[in-house]
């Protein structure tokens, strides 16, 4: 099965250094060295030597916009500062050739140094949704299509209502 | 009172079948069984494994999926449809003397036939809501009980 289990969430956080706090001293989570320098601050979190929880914060930052795919307004409460779930996944070319089968939008990002590859995209109710493909070097080239070089758009279908989604 | 991993998210939507069906079909999960809540629910899963519970969301949700999980949100799209992210751990007890000890306010919960006990509780910082799902045998053991079962909802 391509998309094989679930793998963290990134909060967007009001407070950063207090939702670190709270992961660590409430739910025990462990904090993790492995966390790249992104550009931006934040933390990565582990439950059982599994990274988990990934943090960013809500002041205002242009390369973590960069990096979310959307701007993140100061003030956003509740579950609404969750800003994507992410998966492990595995078989690009099929996930791929299954999404744009049922014609929803999506972006993908390769990271050629750290070996993995993504893909974003939306559900129907609009919550981003992050494929990681670990250890998987993309061809650029295979790949490339409208948008930069990092981020593409391989169909013009907004991913709200979907082909299967009109059929229910 | 180690939290071993992340379990699953909850999703609220007006359209529990179209979910449901871009969840399967654009993702390849596959619907499966759950408890009865006494509430509408769908349970996606990857391999043996639930990762997503979508629940009715919106203005309109039934009282019994109030009672059993409130609502943190009315929110119809983006991530405000995500009412809670649960962790599976051992050290239940452990767990709720922790959280009384730190006067962090937390509701109980047992899925009758699932074997689940849960702790809700929020992360004050951001109002997030978090779900702690423990083994049933580990409350009865330790003689613990819930608030609410799901089966005393109608």
């Amino acid at each position: 099965m391509p998309v094989t289990e679930l793998n963290h969430y990134l909060l967007v956080a009001k407070n950063l250094e207090k939702t670190k706090k709270f992961y660590q001293r409430v739910l025990g989570l462990k904090l993790a060295s492995e966390r790249p320098d992104f550009g931006f601050p934040g933390y990565w979190l582990k439950a059982g030597g599994n990274i988990c929880v990934h943090l960013a914060s809500q002041a205002p930052n242009r390369i973590r916009d960069q990096f979310l795919l959307k701007k993140h307004p100061r003030g956003t409460r509740g579950s609404g500062s969750v800003d994507h779930i992410a998966f492990l996944a595995k078989k690009p070319e099929a996930v791929r050739k299954r999404i744009q089968t049922h014609k929803v939008q999506m972006h993908y990002r390769s990271f050629p140094d750290a070996k993995l590859f993504q893909i974003f995209l939306k559900d129907p109710d609009d919550v981003t949704i992050e494929l990681n493909f670990l250890g998987e070097v993309i061809d650029p080239g295979a790949w490339s299509g409208k948008g930069s070089a990092s981020s593409v758009t391989l169909s013009k279908s907004r991913g709200r209502r979907t082909a299967a989604a009109r059929q229910s | 009172m180690a939290l071993e991993r992340i379990d699953h998210y909850l999703l609220q939507t007006t359209d529990l079948a179209a979910t449901r069906d871009w969840y399967v079909g654009a993702l390849g999960m596959r619907e499966g069984p759950h408890p009865d809540f006494k509430f509408p629910v769908v349970w996606l899963y990857l391999g043996d494994k639930d990762v997503l519970h979508v629940s009715e969301g919106g203005r309109n949700v039934s009282e019994n999926r109030k009672r059993y999980l409130g609502q943190e949100s009315q929110a119809e799209s983006g991530s405000g449809v995500i009412d809670h992210i649960a962790f599976f751990g051992t050290g239940l007890k452990q767990m709720i003397e922790h959280l009384q000890q730190l006067g962090i306010p937390f509701q109980q919960r047992m899925v009758d036939d699932q074997g689940l006990y849960q702790l809700f509780l929020k992360d004050p910082v951001n109002d997030v809501k978090v779900e702690l799902s423990y083994a049933n045998a580990e409350a009865a053991a330790a003689g613990i009980r819930p608030q609410l079962t799901a089966s005393e909802l109608r």
